[in-house]
């Protein structure tokens, strides 16, 4: 997984686009401020992809414009073709086709592992005794069986970010998107929500969008985006090509 | 998981303050279920001597500001008792005096005639009843009988002048007259220097009676002279001027409760939403919809108004209980408050938390996950 580049992973060659963006731009302040310009890319199903870029470059936006936390001011989304300006219920397509894992985790304090993990399927009428299962069968999968009645601070930081892992595959949603997942992890911890994510994307064929201040984080992906002011600007093996011309 | 496990677990994160929410929204409902249960109590009580004697109409004298108060000749008795359908008529004077070396206000006293079949309603628990010539007598109730500390052969001075030798103490079943005492008619009408003055006259029809039948049976006692005024029990007793004011009161003092009881949830709704804007965020972008969270907010709100509910009713309960103690309120307060009461307090209860979680409900779910997430 170390072909760093802007083009498509040869493996996916043929597969569906899952996520298209089409000259996306945000500005914020009445137009003042340009958080993102003309951004265009395509992210096929089963994709591996991180967005790199300096702090302040648009990688925040450009992900909440994924997720359909924010709507663009400009251009156009298309998740599976569908465009997404067109779609009423954007809570219900987030609830079904997106799984979110933050950096600072966001479980609720009051409730343990098992519970924490059922939130997402209030949403999706999962009958209570479908949801206590599911979430159990979902700490099984991210080694969190034995501590499923653990309340959040009772567990470590990488601990608590595998049970935020399984809250956002509760709904078994086929892409996942994660804003800088390492980020409050030792490396350790680190090292194994990473080797978590590679599982998801091999053996369930997650489509994975993870943004990362971390190369060592980037490398693990297929693909790097690299953003700055607002655009997509180059893939690293084209940055330290310039460099070398340089 | 059910969603109200999750609502219960928000709300016991921070147990002293859903006490303090609860224990205020107590305090609101114990009034409205104490305040309004004593009132409707009095007024219930009042619409059971009327129920228990079979009263169907009461005549008064048209234009009384005071139903109590407003006097008719006695003698119009007679006329009314000959009219059809009639099958009986009893007149009575009644007044309210106050035992104030006792801290009594307002206690009833009748004035019957020596053969007033209303003594039959009551059990001679010492002594006897009154009799015709008993000039100087009177019969109290159980609860006055306690209040004043008297036992038959006592004296009781009346209008701060006269005493009067207890011949009896009785029994009603009616726990107003228990705290109230009855001497004849003529004693009364002399004290007040009303002769051959009564308050009123109840009537009780011939049955079966239905309401034309009643009707006609008013028409006809209307056109036995001018000034007269005739209502049907029930009204009488709603227009009663100390039932209503007691009722205004009641419901006044409880809103001032209410008021301060949705203000303290208000209070609580917004300081949870506030402290949990992240979470909100994250259960947005999760998917929640708007809906879910107002429903969350407001789940939490109601459950907190249950609690409250639920603790005012018993301390009111228990409030009014302890009231028919007291020798100033046990012979007007009866100890039972009526079911309707208690589901009133409910109803209060849940739109207080309704009205002091809207605001907050809405105001979360209108957060925008990606300005939730952000905030410190």
């Amino acid at each position: 997984m170390n072909n760093h580049s802007h083009l498509l992973h040869p493996s996916h060659n043929g597969a569906p686009v899952i996520l298209r963006v089409d000259r996306v731009g945000r500005t914020y302040a009445d137009g003042s401020v340009t958080a993102l310009n003309e951004v265009s890319l395509e992210i096929r199903r089963g994709e591996y992809v991180a967005i790199m870029g300096p702090s302040g470059s648009g990688k925040s936006t450009l992900l909440n414009l994924l997720g359909t936390l924010d709507r663009p001011t400009t251009g156009e989304l298309y998740f599976e073709g569908h465009p997404l300006s067109q779609l009423r219920d954007l809570d219900a397509f987030r609830s079904r086709k997106i799984g979110f894992v933050f950096q600072s985790f966001y479980l609720l304090p009051t409730l343990t592992a098992v519970e924490n993990v059922q939130i997402p399927m209030f949403e999706t009428g999962t009958s209570p005794a479908q949801r206590v299962k599911r979430a159990y069968e979902l700490l099984e999968t991210v080694s969190m069986g034995h501590r499923c009645n653990h309340l959040p601070a009772q567990l470590s930081v990488g601990e608590r970010q595998r049970v935020a892992i399984a809250r956002a595959l509760a709904n078994d949603p086929p892409l996942l998107l994660a804003d800088e997942p390492t980020g409050n992890l030792d490396s350790r911890s680190g090292n194994d929500v990473l080797n978590l994510f590679d599982e998801l994307h091999t053996q369930r064929g997650k489509t994975l969008i993870i943004i990362t201040h971390s190369q060592e984080v980037a490398d693990r992906a297929e693909r790097i985006i690299w953003i700055r002011d607002g655009s997509i600007v180059h893939s690293r093996a084209e940055a330290l090509k310039q460099r070398e011309a340089v | 998981m059910y969603f109200s496990t999750f609502l219960l677990k928000n709300l016991f994160r921070r147990p002293a303050r859903t006490m303090l929410t609860i224990t205020g929204l107590a305090v609101a409902v114990g009034a409205v279920v104490s305040l309004v249960g004593v009132s409707t109590g009095f007024k219930d009580s009042f619409m059971k001597i009327y129920e228990s004697r079979d009263v169907d109409l009461v005549v008064t004298r048209a234009g009384g500001t005071e139903a109590l108060n407003s006097g008719l000749p006695e003698q119009l008795g007679i006329p009314i008792s000959k009219l059809k359908g009639v099958k009986e008529v009893v007149g009575g004077l009644v007044d309210a005096i106050d035992f104030r070396d006792n801290g009594l206000l307002g206690v009833i006293l009748n004035g019957w005639p020596p053969d007033c079949p209303l003594f039959t309603k009551l059990t001679v628990l010492q002594g006897r009843e009154l009799n015709a010539g008993d000039n100087h007598k009177i019969i109290i109730g159980r609860v006055l009988a306690a209040n004043l500390d008297k036992k038959v052969g006592d004296k009781i001075e009346l209008y701060g002048s006269e005493d009067f030798e207890v011949v009896g103490i009785y029994e009603s079943p009616i726990v107003y007259e228990n705290g109230g005492a009855i001497v004849l008619l003529s004693e009364l009408q002399r004290l007040n220097n009303k002769p051959n003055e009564i308050s009123g006259f109840t009537v009780s029809a011939v049955k079966p009676i239905d309401d034309q039948g009643l009707e006609d049976l008013t028409q006809r006692i209307l056109n036995l002279q001018p000034g007269l005024k005739v209502t049907k029990s029930k009204e009488f007793v709603n227009n009663v001027q100390q039932i209503k004011m007691s009722g205004a009161v009641a419901w006044v003092t409880s809103a001032i409760a209410l008021i301060i009881g949705a203000i303290g949830m208000l209070n609580t709704m917004i300081m949870s939403v506030f402290e949990r804007t992240k979470e909100i965020g994250t259960l947005r972008a999760i998917g929640w919809r708007r809906s879910r969270i107002i429903q969350m907010i407001i789940g939490e709100s109601l459950l907190l108004s249950i609690g409250g509910a639920v603790l005012g009713s018993l301390a009111g309960i228990g409030l009014v209980k302890l009231l028919t103690k007291l020798p100033v309120a046990s012979g007007i307060v009866s100890g039972d408050i009526s079911t309707h009461v208690i589901v009133q307090g409910f109803i209060v209860a849940i739109l207080v938390g309704a009205a002091g979680s809207i605001y907050p409900a809405i105001w979360g779910a209108n957060l925008l996950p990606t300005e939730a997430l952000r905030r410190k």
